[in-house]
């Protein structure tokens, strides 16, 4: 049976259905079916019943001859007559009928226009009124009438347990196709309906008493010769007799087959547009009224990877992202509360775990009456446009908040016109301007500009698109009512939408003014150091915290007869002489490393290619952070004093040579005497003289002579950088002893003490350490007149060297001096100056000895509390 | 030791050759002293001489050329020559040119005398 649910209101089948239900109930009344010959071509069992009348009395006989009296009555025939040619219904027409046997009855009439198909009828209906002098008041009968003649409807009654055909209208007989019916079963009369499920119905009403209605549902039936297949709503109601049991059934069909057929082709096109559906790249989905999913093509599964029970209902929502999920839902469940179209943008889950962007879209969907059905819909995935959507508005977002917080002056223009859409607070401050000038033009709003050159490059970068880059331009601006003067670093950047194509620009700028003016200033002072640095008499380069030059004074160019470029590819280093360059290249690369002052001299090669001394010096000039910003070199020619320098050494080397040739002489004669006093024959009165001891002093003083004489020697040949070392293995220990020893034979006055805490030997020139040793005690001595007690002690140094020192008591030396000690001719001032000898060259020597044997010299002293010298050298590695 | 050596002194300097023959005879030398450096060999060969004293500084003559030039020349390349100059760091130029010793004036008698016997003696061994 058919699957339709049962009673929806408002279909013909149904309305017919429930007119017929209150139809039951009259049908007790007589009934008779005439056509337009006055024919009776039905009459129902009432009739017979009531009229006491057999069929053949009575079918398709006119009813005029009908044998009853009352019949041929002429108003009825002009009531019928009127029937069929106004199409009009009578009631309540009273016709006394008398029987042949004499009874009398009153009946009220109501005649009722049946139309069917190709011919019409009048159904003519009767009520007793009045009978036997007794009053009747049956129930109008005009519903039945009314259905009878307005519904396209088969009707028919069957009675008795086996299901009589009492009466039938004639769709009924077009129905079953014009058979013999009236009196027979149901069975007899449509034996082809047996199995169809029909009689068993009949059966079951019959037996519950309860009515069936029964929707499209097929019959077969036996037309003519043919097999007619048809679709039929119908009821079974059954009738009941005055004990309430069911006395028959009243049958209602209407054909709906046409309907059926119709509704079967829709359906099927239908499940043939759900194919191409299911086939077009999109996902379409049908709600109902609720809003619950009723379809949803492959698309959507496939997409959302949901099966069907998944997405039944609101399945759909559980895809949908978290964030959009209540916009979602609710946008749709408000469009289809108000039955309008829904267009929501969301992000949905698909198959893979990503939520993408989707365009829903929602048409509410009618039915041909005007109910509302729900929507039909689809779903597009628009991630592409949307993610770009997304990141343009992002940026457009990030845009506007960077601009509004940022400290760089900044503002957006929009439109050729270059109106002010946004400008910053520091923007503003830097225009002199209040926010009043947003939404105006940039010409409206800095009317200022107007002959500077930034509109033309407004212009430009909108047309070009090119970024322009401003760099310390001047622009004239009028703040409190003045036209003042910046300077700004900015950049016009072109603002792009969606599809590329500009829209606006970005303005951003940095007040550089006051660095403008003080790089102006440094320009300035520059020129003046220029200047002044061309005008020395002296070579005066710059360069770079590496090293890399980057001025040469005009002098530089002078002397070497280059240009800057010549000079700065060749770099003057390669000027430099041979025997002094790799010092120069050690020194001043340490020199970079650590930031302390260069100095030294060397020889650099003039645009004749003649070597000429000069003394270089060169100083970092430091950032605040002490990093080196640059070093400024200066190189000096001392040419001249090198060569005064030189004739000084030769005449001291002269005076030396030529002083120690007399002193030869003289000591070679002291000491003869010596040996001649030492002969046993010697005169007896020579003896009593003190002649030994006076020319053992002449031979110790010619000994100081000729140390002071050769100390001149060895500053010449420190100077000329002569000094030669010749070195050997010895014990420092025994230096030290024979040291010693000597200067105690000398000096018996101060107490020498040695103490050996180490022993070792080193490679060094002996004679040179002696001297410097030499030198240490002498100097104790020389300086320690009130206190007689010396210490030399050697003692183990760390790293494998060994320190030798010489501490007096004496009178010591003031902390800022200890540098200046070690310098050549330097010699302790103050009134006491004059009473200490000396050339002031000894420490000087010293020094330079140690060093020259990679040794270090070092003194500890204080003012009045003596004196510590020592120097320390390597130890010699053992064979 | 009964025969002591003959010894030339050549010093431009009368006052050290003078000296040095004082000193040396007084110690049983024989000396013969020039000032000419350019008399050397014939000197070395006429006068039989065992060691020459050779100072480094002459006027207008560099002293270690004339010592390398006795070393070259065969007539005297056998004599030994002790060296000497005011110049105390000249010891190794000196040795370079040939001289078989060195001795920096103002000198020593002790370390002079010493130095003598032992060029003697290595010559002789």
């Amino acid at each position: 049976m058919n699957k339709k649910g049962e009673g929806i209101p408002g279909t013909q089948s149904t309305r017919a259905a429930n007119f017929a239900a209150g139809l039951v109930g009259s049908l007790q009344e007589p009934v008779l079916l005439i056509d337009r010959n006055f024919v009776v071509k039905t009459a129902n069992s009432q009739f017979y019943t009531t009229f006491k009348l057999g069929r053949q009395a009575v079918l398709e006989k006119n009813i005029s001859t009908i044998e009853y009296e009352g019949w041929d009555t002429p108003q009825l025939i002009d009531k019928i007559t009127t029937v069929f040619s106004q199409k009009k219904n009578f009631n309540n027409l009273k016709i006394q009928f008398s029987s042949p046997g004499g009874k009398e009855a009153v009946y009220s009439l109501n005649g009722a226009y049946l139309p069917a198909g190709n011919e019409d009828y009048v159904m003519l209906s009767f009520k007793l009124i009045e009978k036997e002098n007794k009053k009747y008041n049956t129930p109008d009968f005009k519903n039945l009438e009314s259905i009878l003649a307005h519904a396209p409807a088969m009707i028919c009654i069957l009675r008795g347990p086996n299901f009589v055909f009492e009466l039938a209208n004639e769709y009924y007989y077009q129905l079953v196709g014009h058979r013999e019916i009236i009196g027979k079963t149901a069975m007899e009369a449509i034996p082809e309906a047996e199995g169809q499920g029909f009689f068993e119905l009949l059966e079951e009403v019959k037996r519950t008493g309860k009515p069936f209605k029964g929707f499209e549902v097929p019959i077969k039936l036996n037309v003519g010769k043919e097999v007619k297949n048809s679709f039929i709503d119908f009821v079974y109601q059954p009738i009941f007799d005055e004990l309430g049991k069911v006395d028959g059934i009243f049958v209602y069909v209407i054909d709906v087959t046409e309907k059926v057929v119709v509704r079967k082709k829709i359906e099927q096109s239908e499940a043939e547009l759900r194919e191409i559906i299911d086939t077009v790249p999109a996902m379409i989905w049908i709600t109902n009224e609720k809003g619950e999913s009723t379809y949803l093509n492959k698309n959507w599964y496939d997409y959302t990877g949901q099966n069907k029970k998944e997405a039944e209902g609101f399945g759909w929502v559980n895809v949908t992202h978290p964030e959009d999920r209540d916009y979602a839902e609710e946008s749709f469940k408000n469009a289809n509360f108000a039955r309008k179209p829904y267009s929501a943008t969301f992000r949905i889950k698909n198959n893979s775990g990503k939520y993408r962007w989707v365009i829903d879209r929602g048409r509410p969907k009618f039915s041909l009456d005007g109910k509302y059905e729900g929507m039909i819909g689809s779903v597009v995935d628009v991630h592409e446009e949307k993610h770009k959507e997304q990141l343009v508005r992002e940026s457009e977002y990030r845009i506007r908040n960077i601009v509004e917080e940022a400290t760089v002056a900044t503002a957006i223009y929009v439109g050729k016109e270059m109106k002010i859409e946004l400008a910053n607070e520091a923007m503003l401050k830097v225009w002199g301007k209040n926010s009043n000038v947003l939404g105006k033009t940039l010409r409206e709003a800095l009317p200022e500009l107007e002959g500077q050159p930034f509109h033309e490059l407004l212009e430009e970068v909108y047309s070009t698109g090119n970024t322009y880059w401003g760099k310390e331009d001047k622009v004239d601006l009028e703040i409190n009512g003045k036209i003042q003067s910046g300077y700004f670093n900015f950049t016009y950047k072109p603002l792009r939408n969606q599809s590329g194509e500009i829209y606006g620009i970005l303005n951003m700028a940095v007040d550089v003014t006051e660095l403008v003016r003080s790089k102006i200033l440094v320009k300035e002072s520059e020129v003046h150091f220029r200047q002044i640095a061309n005008l020395m008499p002296t070579k005066v380069t710059n360069t770079d915290a590496d090293g890399n030059f980057i001025y040469f004074n005009q002098e530089w160019l002078a002397y070497t007869g280059l240009s800057f470029e010549e000079l700065n590819k060749k770099g003057w280093v390669a000027l430099i002489h041979p025997d002094e360059k790799n010092i120069f290249r050690t020194r001043w690369q340490a020199s970079l490393e650590s930031g302390d002052p260069f100095e030294m001299e060397m020889r650099c090669r003039d645009r004749n290619g003649k070597y000429r001394w000069h003394l270089g010096r060169a100083e970092a000039v430091k950032n605040d952070d002490g990093t080196i910003k640059m070093w400024i070199a200066t190189n000096t020619e001392i040419q001249k004093l090198k060569e005064e320098e030189k004739r000084k050494g030769d005449f001291l080397k002269m005076v030396s040579h030529e002083l120690k040739t007399p002193v030869t002489s003289i000591k070679g004669y002291v000491q003869l005497l010596l040996s001649m006093l030492k002969r046993e024959n010697v005169d007896p009165t020579l003896q009593s003289l003190p002649l030994k001891p006076s020319l053992e002093r002449i031979d110790h003083q010619i000994k100081r002579l000729t140390r002071l004489i050769s100390e001149m020697l060895d500053l010449s040949r420190i100077e000329e950088n002569k000094l030669e070392l010749q070195k050997q293995i010895f014990c420092i220990n025994e230096l030290v002893n024979e040291t010693v020893q000597d200067i105690r034979f000398t000096n018996t006055q101060h107490q020498i003490e040695v103490i050996h805490e180490f022993k070792c030997r080193i490679f060094a020139d002996k004679d040179r350490i002696g001297q410097v040793l030499i030198n240490f005690i002498t100097n104790a001595i020389k300086y320690s007149p009130d206190s007689k007690d010396i210490q030399v002690k050697v003692q183990k140094y760390k790293n494998g060297k060994v320190s030798v020192s010489v501490r007096d008591q004496g009178i010591g030396i003031e902390k800022k001096n200890h540098n200046n000690i070690f310098k050549r001719f330097y010699r302790i001032g103050g009134k006491s100056e004059e009473t200490y000898s000396g050339f002031g060259i000894g420490l000087f020597l010293a020094k330079e000895i140690i060093q020259r044997h990679d040794g270090s010299i070092t003194v500890k002293s204080k003012k009045g509390k003596g004196s510590d010298f020592c120097f320390i050298l390597s130890v010699a590695p053992e064979k | 030791m009964e025969k002591k050596a003959k010894i030339l002194v050549v010093d431009d300097d009368s006052g050290i050759g003078e000296m040095l023959k004082t000193l040396l005879e007084f110690y049983g030398y024989k000396v013969v002293v020039t000032e000419q450096p350019e008399d050397t060999e014939e000197i070395i060969v006429n006068e039989k001489i065992d060691l020459v004293m050779l100072d480094m500084l002459i006027s207008g003559v560099n002293g270690t050329d004339v010592c390398a030039r006795l070393r070259e020349t065969e007539a005297t390349s056998h004599v030994p020559v002790l060296m000497m100059s005011a110049l105390h760091d000249a010891g190794d130029k000196c040795k370079k040119a040939g001289a078989s010793d060195f001795i920096a004036k103002p000198f020593e008698m002790d370390d002079l005398i010493a130095k003598i016997d032992s060029v003697l003696a290595s010559k002789k061994a």
